[in-house]
């Protein structure tokens, strides 16, 4: 153990001679070596909507007669009508919100695939305790405090792992991560540094490196750990990131996380697992149609998510065969509108799963149905528990063999919505 | 009750003048300051570190000239301590003292009274004389563990706080567990509100077993979840937030908890009975001793203080005063391993060691959140981990808190390094200013090693005429150290 630990402040201290370099290299970040052994598996991005996602304006089953029955003022018009906002079909029952359209060519291209009709069975429609149940992917309230992806961290977690493994945006760490405790909450790469002079703060750090060196597990492990992601960090320059392909993020809260993760992917810093939120998309009131249909707070969310999620994907076409973007949202929302313009809280829900590895269906779905007497409670019923979604993901994107431990309670049954690597 | 001087600067509260209050509350420093030297832990202190959120300058040496006991005796008769000062700054925050329907009135402005909860907290713990009760307040915060921020949970928790975990913190367990189980802000976070017979909820009846009396492997099966479960039906509150026993909603059939029979019939008092069957049980003062132990001495509790407290809880009836007595004066007390200190913990013991000001202001919550500890905010009943192997992932905002803390760059928040030096006679000299320090936050002296350390990466010791905020890196180091993470 021991040994390690001195080993591990080495490279620490070999990091820093590389840093000093760094103003030599043309290139706007240097490559760091956490080299893993073996292949490890596809860095996973999950995004969680928060709010509970309209997912009935996402992927519109135009083909269902009584969404629009259902929807008098919101539905989004069918792909053979004339309106200027009609759905774009993607086969022939559901089509894309058409303020997505920037990943209507991923869908059709099998690079983006949705999971319709798909959540938690016995989700609550408080979103506290839904976020809460879907986050740590357990059955009920009780059960383990930590997060699914934090459980996959800690049963993939091996001796070389990167300090910037599990990176959550935002001020706070998400629940699903929650159980690692090498997660690191991020706001941004630039806030990610000690604080003080910054003439000083590498004689700083030079001292904690040894004043950590002689102090006891498990704080000495986790203080080399932050002391290397410091490291890193320092030496990526986000000012200085130039996304790729004509990719355009947004400069927003979320645009900005997406385009980090893509620049930490592409620095090679051992990045595994990343948590983006968007929100809000709790749309009780005046929740809009699509931007060619006036005021609404929705349509804005859903271009902010699709143009950030074709941007990520462009930016990293030479990585995306090694990438998996997941999205997630707490429920659906009630198949009724309700008189105030706006959708209430509902039960089902869509995924997304952006991958060159998804199945060539652009949508799978058992569909219930939206007529009423098929409802659950006035909501869509689910026919998907999202953990079969998530556990077929990590079974077969990630390397993770036991899955069974990640989602306790729950045996994966395969939805065949991604690929294993061949 | 108050002294004329103190009624004329608490009409200055109600006034608004908070800044006058906290000149006038901020704790008096000793005119001179030897904190303990030596590189041996310092027993006082350490009964210090674990009974308290952490030593004030000179407090070591207070203790120690009125013995350990006779402190104790006085922390554990806390109401007897004056703490008016303390009462004068809290004066601010007006919905502490609210009954429920008050309380839910404010609906539109949640964080209004979540903050008003969190941040009179953090003053307790910061300024109160009464630590000790303060300590163990915290304590069955986590044991009694209510996330802040589920729906009316926003407005009951400080019913909570103030009814049940602080009226009964250093009384009979007994009367914490019923008075828990009556309240309307555990009984709405756990859904018994929604525990219905034909409907039956069971997260409460799970959670009272679990984890507030018999623990995990306390001893009860499934079957008698359903069972309490069902005892517990029509457990709920009413719209103001009061309790309330709807007889409509209750199960009066017969049933077996834990091996006794609850025959038909018996109403709310099938609920009071299981309160009774589970006290009575043998792993309730077990699980709960176990703890308390973990809490105060070591994440591996040591079975001789377990017994002992068990004892303790048997022979006075679980009279938890006695019981923390038991604990904090036992012969293997001393020999307590060191304790990770939570972020809480370390940003109050910093704040209290250099004896700070704070104005109150929302940013210290904010920074507790963003290390993950702000009060009342995991989200789970187990409460927030108490073992060192939980809490030790990213430093990077310890760090930086303590940085910020001593260089004076929190807002809010103030120090003033340099009156502590001159009331240690250390201001002349960078390097006896450092040797103070490392006495007065660690209460023993800075290791050798770590002194080079610091200097080799400050610089040579500054001339503190010319060369401040140097000084203030060095000390900000010496925060930082694996020593100061500890208690």
């Amino acid at each position: 153990m021991t040994v390690s630990r001195r080993n591990m402040l080495k490279t620490t201290a070999a990091l820093s001679v590389a840093g000093a370099m760094q103003t030599l290299w043309p290139r706007w970040m240097p490559r760091l070596a956490f080299a893993q052994e073996g292949v490890r598996g596809d860095v996973l991005v999950c995004i969680f909507l928060r709010g509970g996602a309209d997912s009935l304006n996402i992927i519109v089953p135009f083909g269902d007669d009584d969404y629009y029955k259902a929807r008098p003022t919101l539905a989004i018009p069918r792909p053979d009508s004339r309106a200027e906002n009609r759905v774009l079909q993607l086969d022939d029952f559901f089509g894309l919100n058409p303020d997505m359209k920037a990943l209507a060519p991923l869908f059709t291209g099998g690079h983006l695939a949705a999971i319709h009709a798909v959540g938690a069975p016995n989700v609550s429609r408080s979103h506290f305790e839904a976020m809460d149940l879907l986050e740590r992917g357990t059955d009920g309230k009780s059960g383990a405090s930590s997060g699914w992806l934090g459980r996959h961290l800690m049963i993939t977690s091996g001796a070389t792992d990167s300090p910037l493994r599990a990176v959550g945006w935002g001020e706070n760490l998400q629940t699903s991560l929650r159980g690692y405790v090498n997660a690191t909450a991020l706001r941004s790469i630039v806030d990610f540094h000690l604080h003080g002079d910054t003439s000083e703060t590498d004689r700083m750090t030079a001292a904690l490196a040894t004043m950590y060196q002689q102090s006891d597990a498990p704080l000495d492990m986790a203080a080399n750990a932050t002391l290397q992601a410091l490291e890193t960090v320092r030496q990526i320059d986000v000012d200085k990131y130039r996304p790729i392909n004509g990719a355009k993020y947004t400069d927003t809260d979320f645009g900005r996380a997406l385009r980090q993760t893509a620049a930490l992917i592409k620095a090679e810093v051992g990045l595994e697992v990343a948590c983006v939120d968007l929100g809000n998309f709790d749309t009780h009131i005046t929740q809009g149609v699509t931007v060619h249909g006036g005021v609404g707070l929705f349509p804005g969310l859903v271009v902010e998510l699709a143009d950030n999620l074709r941007a990520f994907h462009d930016d990293l076409l030479d990585y995306i065969g090694r990438v998996t973007v997941v999205t997630m949202s707490e429920f659906g929302r009630r198949v009724q509108e309700n008189g105030a313009g706006g959708t209430d809280h509902g039960h089902g829900g869509v995924m997304l799963v952006m991958s060159e590895h998804v199945t060539p269906a652009p949508v799978t779905a058992t569909w219930p149905g939206l007529n009423p007497n098929f409802l659950a409670d006035g909501d869509l019923e689910i026919t998907m528990d999202y953990r079969d979604v998530l556990g077929e993901i990590l079974q077969n994107r990630t390397g993770n063999t036991q899955v069974e431990a990640v989602f306790e309670g729950h045996s994966i049954k395969p939805v065949g919505i991604i690929q294993k690597n061949t | 009750m108050f002294s004329r001087r103190i009624f004329l600067i608490g009409s200055l509260a109600l006034a608004g003048c908070g800044k006058v209050i906290d000149n006038y509350t901020q704790p008096d420093l000793p005119d001179s300051l030897s904190p303990p030297a030596g590189m041996d832990r310092h027993p006082v202190a350490h009964f210090l570190n674990r009974a308290t959120y952490g030593p004030r300058p000179g407090q070591v040496a207070e203790v120690e000239k009125m013995g350990r006991d006779v402190w104790l005796d006085r922390q554990l008769q806390y109401k007897d301590i004056d703490d008016d000062k303390l009462e004068l700054r809290l004066r601010r925050y007006d919905t502490l003292k609210m009954p429920s329907s008050d309380l839910l009135s404010f609906l539109d402005d949640k964080d209004y009274v979540t903050n008003e909860l969190a941040l009179v907290t953090l003053q307790r713990a910061l300024y109160s004389e009464r630590q000790l009760y303060e300590v163990v307040v915290g304590f069955w915060s986590d044991h009694f563990s209510i996330y802040h921020f589920k729906e009316e949970v926003h407005f009951l928790k400080t019913v909570d706080d103030r009814e049940v975990i602080r009226k009964h913190a250093l009384g009979k367990f007994s009367d914490l567990l019923k008075a828990s189980a009556h309240s309307p802000a555990m009984l709405r976070y756990l859904d018994n509100t929604q525990n219905e017979k034909s409907h039956p909820n069971e997260n409460y009846a799970r959670e009272i077993m679990e984890l507030h009396t018999l623990g995990v492997d306390g001893g009860y099966t499934e079957q008698d979840i359903r069972e309490v479960a069902r005892c517990l039906t029509g457990w709920g509150m009413t719209d103001n937030g009061d309790f309330e026993f709807r007889s409509e909603w209750h199960d009066s059939g017969e049933k077996i908890v834990l091996g006794h029979t609850i025959p038909a019939g018996g109403g709310k008092a099938d609920g009071d009975r299981v309160l009774n069957i589970l006290l009575d049980h043998p792993s309730t003062p077990h699980f709960v001793c176990t703890k308390l132990v973990r809490r105060f001495v070591s994440d591996d509790p040591p079975p001789a203080m377990v017994d002992a407290c068990v004892q303790t809880w048997h022979s006075t009836g679980g009279e938890m005063r006695e019981v923390i007595r038991t604990l904090l004066t036992h012969p293997d007390f001393d020999k307590a391993p060191p304790k990770l200190k939570r972020p809480f913990e370390l940003v109050v013991s910093l704040l209290r060691g250099v004896n700070a000001s704070w104005d109150g202001s929302k940013n210290l919550l904010n920074l507790l959140q963003t290390m993950g500890h702000r009060p009342f905010g995991w989200t789970t009943p187990d409460g927030y981990p108490d073992t060192a192997s939980e809490w030790s992932g990213n430093m990077l905002h310890r760090w930086n808190f303590v940085l910020d803390g001593l260089a004076n760059k929190i807002s809010g928040v103030s120090v003033d390094v340099w009156e502590l030096a001159e009331r240690g006679k250390v201001d002349k000299d960078a390097r006896e200013m450092l040797r103070f320090f490392g006495r007065l936050l660690l209460n023993h002296d800075l290791s050798p090693t770590d002194e080079q350390t610091i200097w080799q990466a400050v610089g040579d010791p500054p001339n503190l005429k010319k060369d401040k905020d140097r000084m203030l890196v060095a000390l900000g180091l010496l925060a930082a150290s694996p020593a100061f993470q500890w208690r």
